[in-house]
């Protein structure tokens, strides 16, 4: 079923590859495939190494900590035209978190250490994946700033 | 008291007490109530929503309360009260049968008129949803004179969510975008987690006709404001409330100055390019 879906397709509409020249989306393709997770799966854990870099088709997938004696403590969801695992494209590669999929989700799973070798034959190519990995960065720590200070604690 | 079941029930003057019986109350969160009130004479006020009450209760004190229910119910006042304090404390512990002393409604609520013909972005922060609450059933009861419209509303955890029951029916309606994040979910909750801003991503205003109704505590105000601002909506559509201590509700005491203006009578909402410059600041 994931085979019939043309990933040049959903390459070339998702927002972080959209707007990359036709020849790297061209490229980017084949070394992507289309990946499907039922709601409940455990994409990676926290801690591990997973050179999986994921661009979300739709479905919703959480960010997690597990804390020992309380569970799953999840802090961010990542849906549709979002992308999970930068750390997959960032030494020394290891999951910051664990991500499980709270929602069926359709992603495009793209090897990250061949996306590296394209990003530093082509550093323009590279340097503009980067620019977006770091907007994604600080996008969240933004919204970790924001829980930090308890946005809604204030309120009367 | 007794004097005033027996005459007509428009206040003397703006200190006047009106005394409303509780009839029931509804639990939003372990330490947040839901009043609903009627006057013992005659029927309650009208109201704009955003506007506020002033609640007494006896022997402990007075405080500004948004008003949260339906303003085209004619029967009865709904407030929603956190508990925070020993005012607030008193009024969310107010039974059934329980008097609470009413003045209100004051200040200037959301500018629903000046919305009308436009899409609509609610942005709610927490308890910040209780003074948007009558805005949201207005805008939902008059739908065919709106464009788009979005409600943002973001809480600590899903118990913390207020009006769970109103937001399934909301976010079941096709003509809304209602979207709800946490910012510490569990294996059970299947929405979206992360701090309200975080919600934009999911949407895309149209800045040149869009009208933007924010509240929630400053801080998360001041990040949403921001939000607002790179999605490209100019200050002069962004609207927020604001809550400082009032104490008169009438722009007598100075309680509540706020930079040249008194939130209770030239608020508590504000249109974002009045008070821009100086909101935020340490010294106002």
């Amino acid at each position: 079923m994931e085979q019939q879906v043309d990933v040049l397709t959903l390459l070339r509409d998702h927002p972080f590859t959209r707007d990359f020249p036709e020849e790297k989306v061209g490229e980017l393709a084949r070394i992507t495939k289309v990946v499907r997770f039922t709601a409940g799966q455990r994409i990676f854990e926290e801690g591990e190494i997973h050179r999986r870099l994921y661009l979300i088709v739709y479905g919703r997938v959480a960010l997690y900590f597990y804390i020992p004696g309380k569970g799953e403590f999840r802090y961010e969801t990542i849906s549709s035209g979002e992308v999970l695992g930068w750390s997959s494209l960032v030494e020394p590669y290891k999951k910051a978190s664990g991500a499980v999929t709270v929602e069926n989700t359709l992603a495009l799973s793209l090897d990250s250490e061949k996306l590296m070798r394209m990003m530093e034959e082509d550093a323009q190519f590279g340097y503009k994946v980067y620019q977006k990995l770091v907007r994604i960065v600080a996008d969240r720590l933004r919204a970790a700033r924001m829980r930090l200070i308890d946005i809604y604690g204030g309120g009367g | 008291m007794v004097q005033q079941l027996a005459r007509a029930e428009a206040p003397l003057d703006p200190f006047a007490i009106t005394w409303y019986r509780v009839f029931a109350k509804t639990r939003e969160t372990p330490d947040t109530m839901t009043i609903r009130m009627r006057p013992l004479n005659g029927q309650p006020p009208t109201f704009k929503p955003g506007q506020f009450s002033m609640l007494y209760a006896y022997g402990v004190g007075e405080v500004p309360i948004s008003i949260s229910g339906d303003p085209a119910n004619r029967r009865y006042l709904e407030h929603t009260v956190r508990s925070v304090g020993a005012v607030t404390g008193a009024l969310a512990g107010k039974g059934r049968g329980e008097l609470i002393g009413y003045r209100g409604p004051y200040g200037r609520g959301w500018p629903l008129e000046e919305a009308e013909g436009k899409d609509v972005a609610i942005v709610a922060g927490g308890i910040g949803l209780a003074p948007l609450r009558p805005a949201i059933y207005h805008i939902v009861q008059n739908r065919e004179k709106y464009g788009k419209f979005y409600v943002l509303y973001g809480a600590r955890t899903p118990p913390d969510l207020l009006y769970k029951h109103e937001i399934e029916r909301w976010r079941g309606r096709l003509d809304t975008q209602f979207l709800v994040t946490v910012d510490k979910g569990d294996e059970r909750w299947r929405g979206y987690i992360g701090v309200v801003t975080t919600l934009f991503r999911h949407i895309r205003l149209d800045p040149a006709n869009t009208i933007a109704l924010v509240c929630g505590p400053e801080i998360m105000m001041k990040f949403t404001v921001a939000e607002l601002k790179n999605q490209g909506l100019p200050e002069d559509q962004i609207f927020i409330s604001m809550e400082r201590n009032m104490k008169c509700g009438v722009g007598l005491c100075g309680h509540c100055q706020f930079g040249p203006y008194f939130v209770c009578k030239d608020g508590p909402v504000f249109r974002f390019s009045e008070i821009g410059s100086f909101f935020g600041r340490r010294e106002v």
